[in-house]
């Protein structure tokens, strides 16, 4: 499942508590590399703040969580170096609206790779050009449609040539004719290899591009499997109630 | 019929049609849609009348104010013959050129910043013709109007002087003639081109450009009230003195522009703007201090090489600071940086340095501070292996350490340029990396040494100029300083206090708070007082400042809690995913609040800072209470108190009227360019 022989992500017994509220009761999992791994399940279920939990944006209680080898502890340290090996792309697209399409992709490969200038910009027009629209680089994201927005935004994760990324419903916050678009970009993505965790609604790119996919229901994992298996033999009650209302 | 389709095809319309026509309009349907709104023939009676009652009040109003203006008893002379008085008041004429060339540079810098940012505004021929049509009438209006409010005193009958135009003076005569000649020009204009000229429009460049010609017209011509006698005035032309120094300033302001359109074919527009923003931040000490001061500079003592003089400091700072900043903005060296933290932790521990460096004496506190530092330096060195982390980790217990020299007794350029230093080594880990920005930031670094040092040694230094007064700054002049001086330290002090007030860390935003609430509840003239009188107490011993520097830090003092509460309020509509998506990409917090927060919440409270920044521009009168000679003290009291040689006494008012309007010329304008660059910056569209 691997090339160097370790895991590309390593969840083990993972709590999470929002107050009193438990987001997450003891989610385990192994994603591999060059794996996608779709996570499907109801609102409030912990979809969002088990991939939130990975980069660090929110704090988990118990339980560990490696990436590429490197443990997610209180260390500054390897929080900085999993925030630059996990790319995430998030459901209202975070752009900078302050600054233009290629300033966005370029800012943080400036900052934090330290690139120069010129080659961050070269960069940045190769990864436009790869999610369709080098035409809109000087344009600002407020001129943008959705969809523009949500590739520049995947634009700007790969800049950084993460090893993961991490998909926060990309496509829940668009218009339907836009969504087309951004799970092409996002299936060329898997298909070249990148290691990808998906928290998605589209039923159809789960089945056509995902590895494995994770059914996810009061802050657990209840079952998971292959689409085949998810999408013609579903197992537990819980899983076939919530296929049967969406699909 | 069971083939019937269920649906119905409707198609797409291809061909486009015409917009309808726009509805009529007109003189008589303007009046029914704007004065008489309403939908029943009783609202529109009773709005009719409300419009008739308010036009007659407006117009009362007009007439008040051109039988003021215009009344022979008003002697404008005051202000036409004091104007240099209420400018600069005290300085000396034989200095003069020097009011002359920081004007000169300030044309200068303003034309070039027009050509490296290019001002695109265009105004179009529609707008332009039909304001100059409005200002026409209006000019006429008012010629016309004068005397009949003496004449009836009672509102608002006679509307008109009954006058003939063969009574009028010369000046009231030109202006009605100035005025029909715009309204006439216009007009024919609008007639003969109609709504085409909507589409015609002509840069702003050019317009400035005219409205250049047509002042410098205007000083050769025209004749202005000067004293004559006792209580008399008669018309004068401009005093050479004035209009050949104007006329050549506008002259050189356009020869800089084209110099400019010349200079940008051969330069990268964005290294003339970094270049013209390194030159707007210098001219401004170069103006104060340099050419209006006049310094008389001990050049003997300023290059003596020793620990203390001037230039002792400036290598000492630029190279100690400079090589220890470099290092904190390398990439990753690890061992060595280990190394380096360690070092410099022991030397802290064994010499207390830098602080005996510089004194014979070493007080109590220093030993203990420089000895905790340097456990933390070694204690970090030994135990975090990332090479950022430790440059972060040293950049702080420098900066604390900086500060903290705060408290030792020693020369007050020496604590200034620790505090200087504290906040670009914090800076520098966040902001280094590749070798470029790594020697930018040195340069930066030599520069503000160079600068603290300069400003230090140009405000020691005696002034060569020869007044009779208590500073060689007054009237407008002062007021200028003042007004960009607390402009200028006010909002860094802001934008800290802001992110402080905002601050995860409770130390910080309880200061923060109380430093907020404390000064905003307290009028801005208890400060000036304090700023004037008790500043002083409150300074370690031995240090004290020039009144106008006290004042200018009161003012910054006041005005940053208004900027900084503005400030939080653009940081609170920042949404919480733009922290998140910095962060998600591995920019520091720092990085995240420089380069994403900070100026997203500057351009939502863009219009909100526009506002504090004029009301403390004409907040500055008020060092008049304490006794500053600012253009308002004297147009209220030093001119009317003249007695000799020219009589001014009783031109109060007149001069109290010049100095509303002169302030108003000045904050309109400003709110007007802010204006245009909120819409540049596209607010509320993006």
């Amino acid at each position: 499942m691997s090339d160097n022989g370790h895991p590309m992500i390593v969840v083990e017994g993972v709590k999470k508590w929002f107050g009193d509220f438990q987001a997450l009761r003891g989610v385990t999992t192994t994603v591999g590399q060059r794996d996608v791994v779709v996570v499907i399940g109801p609102s409030g279920s912990g979809k969002s703040t088990l991939i939130r939990c990975i980069n660090r944006l929110e704090v988990h209680q118990e339980g560990r969580i490696a990436v590429d080898g490197i443990e997610l502890t209180n260390d500054l340290r390897n929080i900085d170096a999993i925030r630059r090996e996990v790319g995430m792309v998030f459901q209202s697209f975070n752009l900078f609206p302050h600054l233009t399409v290629l300033e966005n992709i370029t800012l943080a490969p400036i900052w934090v790779r330290k690139q120069t200038r010129t080659e961050s910009e070269e960069n940045g027009m190769q990864l436009l050009e790869r999610v369709g629209i080098p035409e809109q680089a000087d344009k600002y994201p407020g001129q943008l449609s959705g969809g523009q927005q949500q590739r520049v935004a995947i634009a700007r994760s790969l800049a950084m040539s993460p090893k993961v990324m991490l998909f926060d419903e990309p496509t829940s916050a668009l218009d339907p004719e836009m969504i087309k678009e951004v799970l092409d970009v996002m299936k060329e993505l898997a298909l070249s290899g990148m290691t990808m965790i998906v928290v998605t609604h589209e039923m159809g790119f789960a089945r056509e591009v995902a590895d494995r996919v994770l059914f996810m229901d009061y802050g657990t994992i209840v079952e998971e499997g292959t689409p085949e298996h998810f999408f013609t033999n579903p197992q537990h009650d819980r899983t076939k109630l919530f296929l049967s209302q969406i699909l | 019929m069971t083939d019937q389709p269920q649906g119905i095809v409707h198609g797409v319309i291809e061909e486009l049609e015409k917009a309808p026509d726009p509805p009529p309009s007109g003189p008589w349907i303007w009046v029914q849609e704007n004065l008489l709104g309403g939908d029943t023939r009783l609202t529109k009676f009773f709005n009719g009348l409300l419009t008739v009652v308010f036009a007659l009040i407006a117009v009362n109003i007009l007439q008040f104010l051109t039988s003021y203006i215009f009344n022979p008893e008003r002697r404008w002379s005051a202000v036409t013959f004091n104007m240099k008085l209420m400018m600069v008041q005290a300085f000396p004429q034989a200095d003069l050129f020097r009011i002359w060339l920081s004007i000169g540079i300030f044309f200068v810098l303003v034309a070039l910043s027009l050509v490296a940012w290019g001002l695109r505004g265009q105004m179009s021929l529609w707008t332009l013709s039909r304001g100059l049509r409005n200002a026409g009438v209006f000019l006429m209006l008012m010629t016309v109007m004068h005397g009949a409010f003496e004449a009836s005193k009672i509102l608002p009958i006679p509307l008109f002087s009954i006058d003939s135009p063969a009574d009028w003076s010369g000046t009231r005569l030109l202006i009605f003639v100035i005025g029909l000649a715009m309204f006439a020009g216009a007009f024919m204009y609008l007639r003969r081109e109609g709504i085409a000229a909507k589409d015609k429009s002509i840069p702003f460049l050019s317009l400035i450009a005219v409205g250049m010609g047509l002042v410098t017209l205007v000083i050769w011509t025209i004749d202005l009230p000067i004293p004559d006698g006792q209580f008399d005035e008669t018309l004068g032309p401009i005093a050479t003195s004035t209009t050949g120094p104007w006329t050549i300033l506008f002259a050189v302001a356009i020869a800089a522009y084209f110099f400019g359109r010349w200079l940008i074919g051969i330069v990268e527009p964005a290294r003339l703007r970094r270049w013209l923003v390194i030159l707007w931040l210098f001219s401004y000490p170069v103006i104060i201090m340099v050419i209006q001061r006049k310094p008389i500079l001990e050049w003997g003592d300023i290059l003596a090489i020793s620990k203390d003089s001037p230039l002792g400091l400036f290598l000492l700072f630029s190279v100690i600071g400079g090589a220890v900043i470099w290092w904190l903005a390398l990439p990753d060296s690890l061992p060595v940086g280990r190394g380096i933290a360690v070092a410099i932790g022991a030397l802290l521990i064994l010499a207390g340095w830098p602080l005996e460096f510089f004194f014979d004496e070493m007080p109590a506190l220093v030993g203990p501070i420089a000895t905790l530092a340097g456990v933390a330096l070694i204690a970090g060195g030994l135990m975090i292996h990332d090479r950022v982390e430790i440059a972060r980790i040293i950049g702080s217990v420098l900066a604390i350490v900086a500060l903290l020299v705060w408290f030792v007794p020693m020369p007050f350029l020496v604590r200034g340029l620790f505090i200087t230093f504290a906040f670009v080594a914090v800076a520098a880990p966040s902001f280094g990396g590749t070798a470029q920005t790594r020697n930018n930031m040195v340069a930066v670094w030599v520069a503000i040494v160079f600068l603290v040092v300069a400003t230090f040694v140009l405000g020691e230094a005696e002034t060569a100029l020869e007044f009779q007064s208590t500073t060689f700054l007054g009237g407008f002049n002062l007021s200028i300083l003042l007004a960009i001086s607390g402009v200028a330290l006010s909002f860094p002090l802001g934008v800290v206090l802001a992110l402080a007030r905002t601050s995860s860390m409770p130390i910080f935003r309880l200061l923060a708070t109380a430093y907020i609430e404390i000064v905003r509840s307290v009028p801005l003239i208890t400060w000036l007082f304090f700023g004037s009188v008790m500043i002083s107490l409150f300074l370690p011993g031995g240090i004290s400042f020039d009144e106008i520097v006290r004042v200018v830090a009161a003012v910054s003092i006041f005005n940053a809690a208004y900027v900084a509460e503005n400030i939080r309020g653009g940081l609170q509509s920042i949404n919480k995913g733009q922290y998140e998506a910095g962060s998600a990409m591995g920019l520091s917090t720092v990085q995240s609040t420089a380069l994403i927060i900070m100026p997203q919440a500057i351009r939502a409270v863009l219009p909100a800072l526009v506002g504090s920044v004029i009301v403390s521009f004409k907040d500055t009168s008020l060092v008049a209470i304490i006794g500053l000679a600012d253009v308002l003290l004297i147009a209220k009291s030093f001119v009317p108190g003249q007695t000799n040689p020219h009589n001014f006494l009783g031109t109060q008012p007149q001069m109290l009227f010049f100095i509303a309007i002169f302030y108003w010329m000045f904050t309109f304008t400003f709110s007007r360019m802010a204006l245009r660059y909120e819409k540049s910056l596209g607010l509320g569209e993006r």
